[in-house]
């Protein structure tokens, strides 16, 4: 089966883990990263993030690949936040509106591993959890909302279902391009820059919105030519159930939280 | 027969081949064919055997991963799928879309849709501002056809071109491409009908996973009793009524067009008012 983004098709303790335990401690986690002050905190939990990496089985070579792919990025942020955010405190470095100072310096570097944290963890999210597993666990977690009338079952269908339009969309796109193509139109600008390649691609824009607009139309008389109804009495062809490993996936989100609460109040 | 070697091709494959994942088996392999100008021929084969992905090549929308393809005269493609290949909102910007792109403005491009229109069988006043979502199936063949004949094409490269119609239009279509075949368009055409191949095609390829497992006449093929055995295919009805008459001692040497069943019964009438009574 196709994953959503890069998953990672093995199996591990965290691939095993239930889903909704996955992105409530995806959650707890992003916000605990926002949320805490400390570059120490931020630090630590960059390097804290490496190890399910390797209970999750992912070569190294993948996170080198990562690395290496938001290390310009990484770069960018921190230049931006050094020299056009003016920081308190002493001037260490001062050039017209460029004032760098020890506080300046320290929240560039905090902004830069809290982006970096995140990317672990997302990519780590992406490569052990597939797109069943996801809707699954965004359905898991939404479940108490339908107590307040919100049909949850319903959002998770819509999500489940945008995310298998990602690949249609660029099948449909590279359909386009192809009929285009065989009739005259020059696609050659799509090798080039970020630029060129997306005036490149208008021509497709508008086609490709119709085109997709109705497929979604053909899916949902799919859908309820095959009875769906949605709502109560829905039932699944797989099953999670909560195991040990997810009473330990949570406890140590908790406790992680914990020493960061320690860290950010005490050092 | 087949033109001269001094005269040059319309379309030369040499040897192509193409797989469409590295690791994955090759949709066609060593392929090599040649189309000369005015001729038509049909590319015979089973779902998955390579006949779209050679189309695919010939008009430019895939490059060789080893082999060649030279094209020498302009070629217009007809998809399988009408869906496929319209796009714009309503059919007359469709049809000019191509014409269009080859730097037509004006009363030109206008002359252009017309004449596309008109060739396809469309009746332009009635079909221009028509949305192309509210078309019937035969009509979008007959628009995607009506896009591609308004670039003037020289070369028509057709996939499945009556594949989904009803007898009528697919009698129509039939009509309109032998039409244009006999204008001087050479023709590729890609087909599961043996009875669509007979009536417009003076050769056949057929091609088995990728690979030629036939390139030549339509006569030499009908001869080929173990190669029509492993394709399943049953000649067509006039082909297979001449075979026996032949056999049961009949003279078909005169025989204008053996897939024709006017043709065939003209034969027979005149063998039967001959002074021998018709058997030769």
């Amino acid at each position: 089966m196709r994953g959503f983004g890069s998953y990672l098709n093995v199996d591990s303790v965290i691939h095993r883990l239930h889903p909704g335990v996955k992105l409530s401690a995806l959650l707890i986690l992003v916000s605990a990263i926002l949320l805490f002050p400390s570059i120490y905190v931020v630090l630590l939990s960059s390097a804290l993030f490496l190890l399910p990496y390797r209970l999750a089985h992912i070569p190294g070579a993948h996170g080198l690949k990562l690395l290496q792919r938001i290390l310009p990025l990484l770069l960018i942020v921190f230049l931006i936040r050094l020299l056009l955010v003016p920081g308190a405190g002493e001037a260490l470095w001062e050039f017209f509106f460029i004032r760098i100072s020890r506080e300046s310096l320290a929240d560039s570097l905090l902004g830069t591993f809290r982006l970096l944290a995140l990317v672990l963890l997302f990519a780590l999210f992406a490569r052990t959890t597939s797109q069943n597993e996801l809707a699954y666990g965004i359905e898991a977690l939404s479940r108490p909302l339908e107590k307040l009338k919100i049909p949850a079952g319903e959002f998770s269908l819509v999500m489940i279902i945008a995310f298998r339009f990602l690949p249609l969309t660029s099948i449909e796109s590279e359909r386009l391009i192809r009929a285009q193509s065989a009739r005259g139109a020059n696609f050659d600008a799509m090798r080039g820059g970020l630029f060129s390649r997306a005036r490149a691609f208008l021509p497709v824009l508008i086609p490709l919105f119709v085109a997709t607009l109705k497929r979604c139309e053909t899916m949902a008389t799919a859908i309820e030519a095959r009875c769906y109804q949605g709502g109560a009495g829905r039932s699944r062809l797989i099953r999670y159930h909560l195991a040990r490993r997810d009473l330990w996936a949570l406890l140590l989100t908790v406790m992680y939280i914990g020493a960061g609460f320690f860290l950010v109040l005490y050092v | 027969m087949r033109p001269s070697h001094a005269i040059q091709p319309d379309i030369v494959v040499e040897e192509l081949s193409h797989r469409y994942a590295e690791e994955g088996p090759c949709s066609i392999e060593e392929v090599s064919m040649k189309l000369y100008r005015g001729e038509c021929i049909a590319v015979l084969g089973g779902t998955g055997s390579g006949k779209t992905t050679l189309l695919l090549h010939m008009a430019g929308l895939l490059f060789p991963q080893s082999g060649r393809v030279e094209v020498n005269r302009r070629v217009g493609l007809l998809f399988q799928r009408p869906e496929d290949q319209l796009f714009k909102p309503t059919v007359e910007e469709d049809v000019a879309f191509g014409p269009r792109m080859q730097g037509l403005q004006g009363d030109e491009l206008n002359e252009r849709v017309r004449y596309g229109c008109r060739v396809a069988g469309l009746d332009y006043r009635r079909f221009a501002g028509r949305s192309i979502h509210t078309l019937s199936g035969g009509e979008k063949r007959k628009v995607a056809l009506a896009g591609v004949l308004a670039m003037k094409p020289e070369v028509l490269l057709l996939d499945e071109p009556t594949a989904g119609l009803d007898p009528m239009t697919r009698r129509e279509f039939l009509r309109m491409i032998r039409e244009l075949n006999g204008t001087g368009i050479s023709i590729v055409l890609i087909t599961h009908h043996i009875e669509v191949a007979d009536a417009l095609a003076q050769h056949f390829l057929v091609l088995h996973r990728g690979q030629v497992l036939f390139h030549g006449d339509k006569t030499s093929f009908y001869d080929n009793a173990p190669l029509l055995e492993r394709l399943a295919i049953r000649p067509p009805f006039v082909r297979r009524l001449t075979r026996r008459l032949r056999s049961e001692g009949w003279d078909f040497s005169n025989l204008s067009d053996s897939s024709s069943e006017e043709s065939l019964l003209e034969t027979i009438r005149g063998q039967l008012q001959g002074p021998a009574g018709g058997r030769g």
